[in-house]
């Protein structure tokens, strides 16, 4: 299973065995499993030469052999159609989308397969370094000489190639869960990881930048197209949207807001208007709300209409004609109660509650307390305005070095 | 503050004041007029990095590795490395001289400030020590201050200025190299960059770090000025002899008298410490960037081995090599701009490959000015390098004398 560093440079070979060039590089399909390479580049005195991968007679580090005597003037210059494995993909960085993480190509394994090249795996070890640099023994004294491969199908090639030249869709990194998407692109600069989002659809790009850190988060959004940016937050729950924006400058941040839906800025603004480190600055201003007087069917009925996301549901808050919060139900206290019991019946009274302006440290305290997943905030007149989940405070109780705030410098 | 500014403050460190003083406490005002040549080719190579970092959003030691491969990669890290290395020792020997000057055993200090910055880089918060370093750098007004108060003839300075003298002899060329390899050093570029990229600055943002870095670069070549009529003015003209760090140090004498060498002091000290902790963590950096293993201050050591053992090794040996008894400090600062002035030209053409390159540039390659001020400067360097070292060897070999 030769390396491509082991097969570039070498001479490329006619028939007779005359030399008529060496290898530059190898033209490989991507849009398939596996790419096989379809053309291979020979360099003839100044000029480059694709040769299909059929006048091909065999490849070896000891060199190419062709089966035909042409003249290389014949075969025309490689075109962009193509991805040029040395040019494109090797020194490069891409996404190791099983390990999470950003890796640079050392060198690429090229399988034969039938009678076919195929692109195998990517080469990210030391040894791979060391093979190209053409000092395999230092690694062998140092217990480094095993390759680790990373399969080419849990490769996203990530920031390294032109993505819209090459069509690239990402369908690896969408599959990931927005934690692991975040890792990787927080190992990026905020030009690259804009250039990811971008590809991404919204609502997977939302949801990763939600859980990059705040000032990382920031630059990437700073760094995007203005509407994709807009499109991106208006996918995201109004408080991670404001968390974000928050780090923004605020000239660029109305510029956002302005490009976002009417409706969703206004809850990020409303939600801006609080200090980030209190009750309102922490809360999820959508929230779903019942009256006394609705029966359990119609409320389910009214879930299943709205389909909140995971976190809005867990508690139900109860509202009079005024708005001011009365009392809360979870939502097993509605699934197991008959259909047509008053919320009246099956609430509890003695909701807990913050205030819009209590600082966050008690909040936590309330969520730690009570053991609850989540606790409404009220204004002044005991209206509910929010809801704060225990994730939004999580990162105030763990330990510091559990945070998964990457803060990166480089002095 | 921008990364230019940082950068060209970081600039005046233990190699820069040493280079600057010694070539105004040896030779006066006649090499003044190199400094036109260094702030127009630091402004125009600086703005170089900057650019790239911006347009690229990548890394210098990043973009070198993907566009030349492995081999050059290697080169280029070794020459990085070798010049990093003689810089940190130079560090922690203006660490050493300027603890001596207070009366304080470098076997204390020098230890002390290794673990210091170990430990505030490593476990506490850079950022905020940087802003204190920063401010205390402040203290080099006190050479522009001196410089007019030790009455220089300004007619002369003037005149060497604007017209270049040029000798050559073994010691003119060693310091002429030594300015310019100290003003513009190759672990300033990468660093640079680097730091455009971390803070998110893009194209957008490309008018305001252009001028951060031209102002940056006229800062440096501003203070080595000074430097150099302050030595000159005090030390030159009065015959005396810059073979330490306290005769250095006496130059400020005619603003703050007995208090010049603490004064002194404590501006070493400050640009030495800054410079320890910035230089091992930007080349550990580098270098794991362009062979991708892991780097980042927040990761465990178990996770990072080469990045932690990298940064950790540089600075050991920085203060490993200056506790050896009998070491002569101030050759020690000094000996860097001359590595560095020499190994200079190897990363400017590569940066002058990358910067013309438009499938990495786009639209962003450089004017033809600009390829004509980086040519030459290369050129130049090139060409001095190579009679420094035609020079050597004859004077070894006993045919020409200094």
């Amino acid at each position: 299973m030769p390396f491509l560093s082991q097969l570039l440079g070498r001479p490329v070979l006619d028939p007779d065995g005359t030399q008529v060039g060496t290898l530059r590089d190898v033209l490989v399909l991507t849009e398939v499993p596996y790419p096989p390479v379809r053309a291979v580049v020979v360099r003839s005195g100044r000029r480059l030469h694709a040769v299909p991968w059929g006048d091909v007679s065999s490849i070896t580090p000891r060199g190419t052999v062709l089966r035909r005597s042409f003249d290389l003037g014949a075969y025309r210059e490689p075109g962009e159609d193509l991805v040029w494995l040395a040019r494109d993909v090797l020194d490069k960085q891409i996404v190791d989308t099983a390990g999470v993480k950003l890796v640079r190509v050392n060198d690429l394994a090229l399988v034969p397969i039938n009678d076919e090249l195929r692109l195998g795996g990517v080469d990210s070890s030391t040894a791979g370094l060391l093979r190209r640099l053409g000092l395999p023994w230092p690694g062998r004294l140092l217990g480094r000489s095993r390759v680790r491969l990373i399969d080419w199908e849990q490769v996203d090639v990530g920031p390294a190639i032109d993505v819209v030249r090459l069509n690239v869709t990402f369908d690896r990194l969408h599959r990931m869960r927005s934690a692991d998407i975040a890792a990787v692109i927080s190992q990026m600069s905020a030009g690259e990881a804009a250039d990811v989002l971008e590809a991404l659809q919204d609502k997977t790009a939302a949801r990763a930048l939600a859980e990059l850190s705040e000032d990382h988060g920031a630059a990437v959004l700073s760094a995007m197209e203005p509407e994709e940016a807009a499109d991106v937050l208006e996918e995201m729950p109004p408080d991670d949207a404001a968390d974000v924006l928050g780090d923004v400058d605020k000239e660029r941040a109305e510029e956002l807001m302005r490009l976002m839906e009417p409706q969703a800025a206004q809850e990020v603004r409303s939600l801006l208007a609080y200090e980030e480190d209190t009750a309102g600055g922490l809360m999820n201003s959508r929230v779903i709300a019942v009256q006394e007087s609705d029966t359990a069917d119609e409320v389910i009925a009214k879930l299943r209409r709205i389909a909140p996301p995971e976190d809005e549901i867990y508690y139900l808050y109860v509202i009079d004609d005024a708005g001011r919060l009365s009392g809360v139900l979870s939502l097993r206290d509605l699934v197991v109660s008959q259909p047509d019991e008053r919320i009246a019946q099956i609430m509890r009274r003695d909701v807990k509650y913050v205030h819009l302006n209590d600082p966050q440290e008690e909040v936590a305290r309330m969520l730690m307390r009570y053991d609850f997943l989540g606790i409404p905030v009220v204004d002044d007149e005991n209206r509910l305005k929010g809801v704060v989940t225990v994730n939004d405070v999580v990162d105030l109780v763990a330990p510091r070095s559990w945070r998964n705030r990457p803060r990166r410098m480089r002095g | 503050m921008g990364p230019g500014i940082i950068t060209g403050i970081v600039d005046d460190d233990a190699t820069g004041i040493t280079g600057y003083a010694i070539a105004g406490g040896r030779f006066g005002y006649s090499l003044l007029w190199v400094l036109i040549l260094t702030v127009v080719t630091l402004a125009v190579v600086q703005e170089m990095a900057a650019r790239m970092g911006a347009v690229t959003g990548k890394g210098l030691a990043d973009l070198i590795r993907e566009r030349f491969g492995v081999r050059t990669t290697a080169l280029a890290m070794l020459a990085l490395l070798i010049a990093n290395v003689t810089t940190v020792v130079a560090e922690f020997a203006g660490i050493a001289a300027a603890s001596e000057i207070f009366g304080v055993s470098r076997y204390i200090t020098v230890p002390a400030a290794a673990a210091l910055v170990f430990v505030v880089v490593v476990y506490g918060s850079y950022r905020r020590v940087e802003v204190v370093l920063l401010t205390v750098s402040m203290v080099f007004i006190s050479y522009v201050i001196t410089g007019f108060m030790a009455k220089p003839d300004w007619g002369a300075v003037g005149s060497h200025f604007v017209v270049p003298t040029f000798r050559f002899t073994l010691p003119y060329l060693t310091i002429l190299i030594g300015i310019i390899g100290t003003t513009i050093t190759p672990w300033m570029q990468f660093y640079l960059q680097s730091s455009v990229v971390d803070k998110g600055l893009g194209v957008r943002e490309y008018s305001l770090v252009r001028l951060d870095v031209w102002v940056g670069s006229f800062l440096t070549n501003f203070i080595a000025f000074f430097i150099i009529v302050t030595t000159a003015a005090t030390l030159f003209v009065h015959g005396k002899p810059a073979d330490t760090v306290t005769d250095v140090a006496q130059t400020l004498r005619p603003l703050a008298g007995d208090f010049a060498a603490r004064l002194f002091a404590i501006g070493l000290l400050n640009a030495c410490l800054m410079a320890a902790a910035v230089l091992p963590l930007s080349t550990a950096y580098a270098v794991c960037e362009a062979f991708g293993w892991e780097r980042s201050v927040n990761r465990p050591f178990r996770e990072a081995p080469a990045f932690f053992g990298l940064f950790a090794a540089l600075i050991a040996i920085g203060a490993a090599a200056v506790l050896i008894p009998g070491v002569p400090l101030l050759t020690l600062m000094f000996l860097p701009n001359v590595v560095a002035g020499i190994l200079l030209p190897l990363i400017l053409f590569l940066m002058l490959k990358l910067v013309n390159d438009r499938r990495i540039m786009g639209s962003w390659v450089n004017s033809p000015v600009q390829n004509v001020i980086a040519r030459l400067a290369t050129g130049l360097l090139i060409a001095l390098t190579g009679i420094y070292l035609v020079i050597a060897i004859l004077e070894g070999v006993g045919v020409v004398t200094g």
